[in-house]
């Protein structure tokens, strides 16, 4: 299995993690610096901390202690136990959950020693400081993969410990930390066999904490993750508001959870649905019938002439187009790249963009063809204009149209160069055939990989990738893959690497 | 007190001249005069080079009439170089161009042939990773500005996520400073604002407390984790101590009034968010809380910025670019124009506050550059880069230079001898040749 380096959580990660741990509602991704990728996910695992990261992660740490309810989470009683053992005993608590394993001796009289410096303005606030300052400690900010149970094994394979394996769990599913009963699991050692581990990842799909690494795959999976910085013309798409752009987002990640976590659970549902799960906010988007269905988690049938499957949602095709026009070679791309897992070069750098002067009332799709045309940018353009071709009944924010710039669409699209070469009408077919590909099933296992481990995967995760890919044998069900993964041997070993 | 701290009167009173009713201000320090206040270093980038026949200048090195791009330095003129021709050496390293162009402009190192990342470059090259060294400010900031509370301060406008196309200052190898996009947090980071001495001081006792805990927690990892993962709990370790070091010497200094309301990365509030950076940069360089600086709008991978307030509102700017067209040539020359506007506002504040016997910017070396010299072929020839100040009369001001096909490496030593450090003959992994730019200095 390819090498883990030492990963820093993300900033989503982060804001889910002290929501859990203090209950508390706002965001604070804002107050931390960018996370960089691995292929389309989020993973800090190259690159060394700067001193504005490490400022941001102290001036986070102040205002999440300062917003949380440090008095709400101690749960001793200062009139029957004296200051310094309620003081121990919250550093114990909290500090397995902060830090994600139970603190050794020295930890607790390190943190304890903190508290005496400072609860000089009371107890609670003495007990404030601790947190902020475990929300600044390496073993909160950083992955523990260097926690091992055995190894090394075979020459340069590891086993995780359990609380190191839980870390892994609980960021993969919840993009959150472990909570008492994962934890629990962790200390008494179970969590090592499998079968409690799969028990326990049955147990956290189910809960509804599962809805944000299902969200988390999604949208970078599509490239709608940040959709909001993808700008639309607004003299164009006057209705394209942030609230329409969050309501998308939504749409994605409830579609995809009502699938996996409530549903069949298979890739072909989540290509081919002749539904959705809609929200208030993209109704009219959508041109949905007053009296629709808008309640969370339960399906709308759609036109399934027009939508089928989350290629056809608001959120990929808006965030695969341009400012005015639709992009069929952006569209085409993410097919390519992050469906069948065959990647592009980049154009040459000689490219003109210029779109030909064709007579007025000339569609994007007639402008992309003859520009196209040109020798030098043919090669790659084959491969992934009649894959966009699908796509032009829907316009630069993502919206069903029946012309284009007046003239009809004609959305005939080719495949080639896969397992499901041939001709195709529209997204819906489209989406049919991919849903048949072995090379789609195949492609859609690594990139569950290479989200859950957050690096990247190589020859050496072979053996977990193919057994990830039979789980995904017809009919293809992602609850499978995702507990297939997770008892994987990539998914519990490390690569030491020196 | 830094040293060269100047009045908080003097110094809002510099800033109230508006850019528009800036003096002209003559050179006021000839070639070998004392220095009368710190050296600096400030680079700006952006992105996607020029359209150099709106940029070039015509006319000789001292004689020379500013290009349409370029006017709006023409207040400035006697305190800027305009140095055309140099090129930078690419085809050595990996990744595509607008990938490493930014990476290069600073470095001139490649990026590191390593699985990170992977994308064809279109030139047989198929991974790439980070950058494989430091800049040349951190160079210079190593020198110059280590008893500064900021060793180097790092300001962005709509600087993206954390990828080699999007960061241009490198610590080291894997090692970049992401630009600080937020002003507001700048505000309250630098200059201590909104807080009363008593809280400041009590919360300066619970971070240096904090740290103390937390520093002997990352070097223990340094036991935990393999040799390859050692770069990273130095880099901890570094960020601690210079926190604790600034935490050791709060400074003094009045914030800059900037537009309140602005969204950070909001694409409308660019030239808000710019103007906002701007301030405070020329605020912290006055108040000497860093002498070496960056300032970063948008990324070389891609400018997917949308110029609605200057009526370029057809396309993103990089994908104007590409096309070979009058109408894009004229929309990318009124973009770039706008550029060399805000460059000018930002020297124009630093030309407002006195200093000696000149003005902050006398005393500083500005660098303008970008990460290719032509969008539409991504060539690396012909970077349009623009110097101003001059640190102090070490780079006589009021020039347009000429150095064709000369590698932009030479540019980098001129800096860093400019900037006081007179032994380098060479900078970054590309360097072929010697030496600084002839005849610059």
């Amino acid at each position: 299995m390819g090498p883990t380096p030492l990963r820093r959580m993300t900033t989503s990660q982060y804001d889910h993690t002290v929501q859990d741990l203090f209950q508390l509602e706002n965001s604070y991704a804002a107050l931390l610096d960018n996370d960089e990728s691995v292929g389309p996910y989020a993973s800090n695992s190259i690159t060394a901390v700067s001193r504005l990261v490490i400022e941001k992660y102290m001036t986070a740490a102040e205002q999440v202690a300062a917003d949380a309810d440090i008095g709400a989470l101690d749960n001793c009683n200062l009139l029957t136990s004296n200051a310094v053992e309620c003081a121990t005993e919250f550093i114990e608590s909290m500090g397995k959950r902060i830090l994600r394993r139970p603190l050794t001796k020295s930890q607790t009289e390190t943190y304890l020693g903190l508290y005496q410096t400072f609860n000089d303005r009371g107890h609670v606030d003495g007990l404030r400081v601790v947190v902020q300052a475990m929300l600044q400690d390496p073993n909160f900010l950083y992955f523990p993969d260097f926690h091992l149970h055995q190894g090394p094994l075979h020459g340069k394979l590891a086993l995780l410990d359990a609380h190191a394996l839980a870390s892994r769990l609980s960021y993969f599913l919840w993009n959150s930390a472990p909570d008492d009963t994962l934890l629990a699991a962790a200390e008494d050692g179970s969590l090592l066999k499998e079968d409690v581990l799969q028990a326990q990842a049955v147990r956290m799909l189910a809960d509804p904490k599962a809805r944000r690494g299902i969200r988390r795959f999604h949208l970078q999976w599509l490239g709608a993750d940040n959709l909001e910085m993808v700008a639309k013309d607004p003299e164009l798409f006057p209705n394209y508001t942030p609230e329409v752009v969050a309501g998308l987002q939504q749409e994605t990640s409830d579609f995809a959870n009502y699938i996996i976590r409530h549903g069949d659970g298979e890739l072909e549902t989540l290509l081919t649905a002749d539904f959705t799960i809609l929200n208030p906010a993209i109704a009219d988007f959508y041109s949905v019938p007053d009296g629709a269905n808008l309640e969370p988690d339960t399906p709308s049938w759609l036109d399934s002439s027009r939508r089928s499957g989350i290629l056809t949602h608001g959120s990929f095709l808006a965030s695969q187009a341009h400012y005015q026009l639709s992009s069929l070679s952006l569209r085409g791309k993410v097919v390519r790249e992050h469906l069948l897992c065959q990647d592009l070069p980049d154009p040459p750098p000689d490219v003109d963009l210029t779109l030909p002067n064709l007579e007025p009332g000339a569609t994007t799709r007639e402008q992309v063809e003859a520009h196209a045309a040109n020798p030098s940018c043919s090669g790659c353009h084959m491969m992934i204009d009649p894959i966009g071709f699908g796509f032009e009944e829907f316009d630069a924010i993502g919206q069903y149209r029946i012309d284009d710039n007046g003239s009809p669409i004609d959305s005939t699209g080719q495949m080639i160069n896969t397992d499901i070469d041939g001709e195709f009408h529209g997204a819906a077919q489209l989406s049919t055939k991919l849903a048949d590909s072995q090379m789609v099933r195949w492609c859609f296992t690594q990139q569950w990989y290479q989200f859950a481990l957050g690096r990247q995967i190589n020859d050496h995760d072979g053996c977990s990738l193919k057994a990830g890919f039979q789980s995904l044998e017809k009919p293809a069900n992602i609850r499978e893959l995702i507990l297939t993964i997770i008892t994987s041997d990539s998914f519990r070993h490390r690569r030491i690497i020196q | 007190m830094p040293k060269y701290a100047i009045s908080r009167r003097g110094f809002l009173a510099g800033l109230g001249v508006s850019a528009a009713l800036a003096p002209f201000v003559p050179l006021l320090q000839a070639e070998g005069a004392e220095p009368t206040g710190p050296k600096r270093l400030v680079l700006i980038f952006t992105p996607h080079g020029t359209v150099r026949d709106q940029w070039l200048p015509t006319g000789t090195e001292h004689d020379f009439a500013l290009s349409p791009i370029l006017s709006p330095l023409a207040p400035l003129k006697e305190k800027i170089a305009v140095i055309d021709g140099l090129r930078v050496i690419a085809d050595t390293s990996v990744g595509a161009p607008h990938t490493k162009g930014m990476p290069l402009l600073w470095t001139a190192s490649p990026l590191l042939e390593d699985e990170t990342f992977f994308r064809d470059d279109g030139s047989g090259g198929y991974y790439y990773g980070w950058n494989s060294s430091h800049s040349v400010d951190q160079e210079i900031a190593a020198q110059i500005s280590s008893e500064q509370p900021y060793r180097s301060l790092e300001l962005g406008v709509r600087t993206s996520n954390s990828h080699p196309g999007h960061r241009m200052i490198y610590a080291g190898p894997q090692q970049p400073l992401s630009p600080e996009q937020d002003p507001y947090r700048l505000l309250t980071t630098l200059f201590a604002n909104g807080s009363s001495a008593s809280a400041m001081e009590r919360l300066r006792l619970e971070r240096a407390s904090i740290l103390d805990l937390v520093y002997p927690e990352v070097d223990r990892l340094k036991g935990k984790v393999g040799q390859s993962d050692q770069y990273k709990i130095e880099a901890h370790l570094t960020a601690i101590r210079d926190i604790e070091k600034s935490l050791e010497q709060p400074t003094e200094c009045t914030p800059p009034v900037v537009t309140p309301g602005l969204t950070p990365n909001k694409m409308q509030d660019i030239p808000g968010l710019l103007n906002a950076q701007s301030q405070i940069l020329a605020q912290a360089l006055a108040c000497d809380i860093t002498r070496v600086a960056s300032l970063q709008l948008s990324v070389s991978e891609n400018d997917q910025n949308i110029y609605t307030w200057l009526g370029v509102d057809r396309e993103v700017h990089h994908l104007i670019t590409h096309e070979n067209n009058p109408t894009a040539k004229e929309e990318m020359s009124t973009i770039y124009h706008w550029y060399s506007q805000q460059v000018a506002a930002f020297l124009t504040m630093l030309d407002s506050i006195p200093e000696g016997d000149g003005t902050v910017l006398d005393n500083t070396l500005v660098i303008w550059g970008s990460e290719i010299g032509r969008g539409r072929d991504h060539s690396f020839e012909q970077i349009p880069f623009v110097l101003a100040g001059g640190a102090g009369g070490a780079i006589p001001m009021g020039r347009f230079l000429q150095y064709p096909g000369v590698e932009h490496n030479r540019l980098l030593v001129s800096a860093c001898q400019a900037m006081g450090l007179t032994e380098t003959l060479a900078f970054g992994a590309t360097d072929l040749g010697n030496g600084p730019l002839s005849g610059l200095m």
